[in-house]
């Protein structure tokens, strides 16, 4: 019998797709208009279009932390030749504050699938000092475990995603509002 | 069982990083899928026939021999590969009319591992009579020669397979961390309620003892 992970993030393929399992070790809180994502919740477009309140755990005001959102689903999650497409990228991030605090390298772009149910995953690092962070060419075919290696960034430090259609899609069951 | 799957995804890993052009690819991964993991086990194989077909004089001798060694409790290697390779062939209907099945003796079955390249298809022979093979409802055949409509069929298939998949994962993940959220919250429930009670004792007990005014902060006695 395989070990079967119940965690969420193994579950929906974050980890597997996006990224190697870690050990999630600061909090992290990703509100959009007041209503808290938690993984596999469901949002539509009009509800992320501008970007979310995100806040950083941890202690140590000089630890820096670089937040990452990235949809591997990208165009269609049957066919994701763009994953992973890059929608926020900010750096320098000081722990228990928020990206206001740190520097946007990619501005947020909300998310608006046209085909299939995506994963938006939000992925939140260590960083071991200031960097310079270059923004890539182009969103698409963006690749977090290659960013974070050339970056010196380690495993993440913690990972959450939701799950986005079209505004006026059918997919998926009424499980949630 | 496991492994099976564990090679699909490896495959199809593989298969997604090097560019496919034909437009059989499709199915043709899905045949990979299908083989690879037999080919593992045949790993002193002798490279395929290419070259070495038998000589393509078109003697029906193919159904009586066909027909046992394809059951499904027969599950030795030279079946599997005469069963894979009628269903490779049924695949590769692009290319032109393939050569009159040759006869294949069961004891010179070429024991062939999966090649990687459409060349494969010219040797196959082709069998009108499918083998009995039960488990056709989880790798379906066609009945017949392939034809554009099957193989669409096929694709759409697996597309449709793959996209169940993520809904039952979806579904799942959702549960999971619902669940993990209500033992979370039952449990910081249970905690401050128990510090709530806590502060309620402490705050009557205070009350018992302080039934005149004096001073607490300005003073520690």
């Amino acid at each position: 019998m395989p070990i079967v992970s119940k965690d969420p993030l193994v579950v929906g393929r974050v980890i597997g797709d996006v990224l190697d399992p870690f050990e999630n070790s600061i909090p992290i809180r990703v509100t959009y208009n007041s209503r808290d994502v938690c993984n596999g919740c469901e949002f539509k477009p009009s509800q992320v279009v501008h970007q979310p309140r995100v806040a950083i755990g941890g202690d140590d005001l000089r630890n820096l932390y670089t937040l990452v959102a990235v949809n591997p689903d990208a165009p269609s999650p049957s066919d994701p030749s763009l994953r992973e497409y890059l929608h926020w990228l900010v750096t320098d991030i000081p722990a228990t504050t928020g990206p206001s605090f740190g520097n946007e390298v990619v501005a947020y772009e909300s998310p608006r699938p046209t085909s299939g149910i995506h994963r938006i995953v939000f992925v939140l690092f260590r960083q071991l000092g200031r960097e310079r962070v270059y923004a890539p060419g182009w969103r698409q075919n963006f690749n977090t475990r290659e960013f974070a290696e050339l970056y010196n960034l380690g495993t993440p430090v913690a990972a959450l995603y939701f799950n986005i259609q079209r505004e006026n899609g059918s997919g998926g069951r009424r499980l949630y509002s | 069982m496991e492994e099976v799957w564990k090679d699909i995804n490896l495959a199809s890993l593989n298969d997604h990083n090097t560019s496919s052009s034909s437009t059989s690819s499709a199915a043709f991964i899905f045949q990979d899928f299908l083989a690879r993991p037999f080919t593992i086990n045949t790993t002193s194989d002798p490279p395929p026939p290419t070259t070495t077909s038998p000589s393509p004089s078109p003697s029906p001798s193919l159904s009586p021999s066909p027909a046992p060694p394809q059951s499904l409790t027969a599950l030795s290697l030279g079946s599997h590969h005469r069963h894979i390779n009628n269903r490779n062939h049924h695949f590769h209907h692009q290319h032109p009319a393939p050569p009159p099945p040759p006869p294949l003796p069961p004891t010179s079955t070429p024991k062939l591992p999966y090649p990687s390249s459409p060349l494969f298809v010219d040797t196959l022979p082709c069998s009108s009579s499918l083998p009995c093979f039960p488990t056709t409802k989880r790798f379906p055949e066609p009945s017949s020669d392939s034809s554009p409509t099957l193989d669409r069929r096929n694709k759409r298939m697996i597309k449709n397979r793959e996209s169940a998949a993520r809904s039952r994962a979806r579904k799942q993940a959702y549960t999971n961390e619902l669940q993990l959220k209500v033992d979370h919250l039952l449990e910081e429930n249970a905690r401050l309620k128990r510090q709530q009670q806590q502060l309620c004792e402490a705050a009557a007990n205070q009350q018992k003892k302080k039934s005149t005014l004096y001073r607490t902060f300005t003073a520690p006695f």
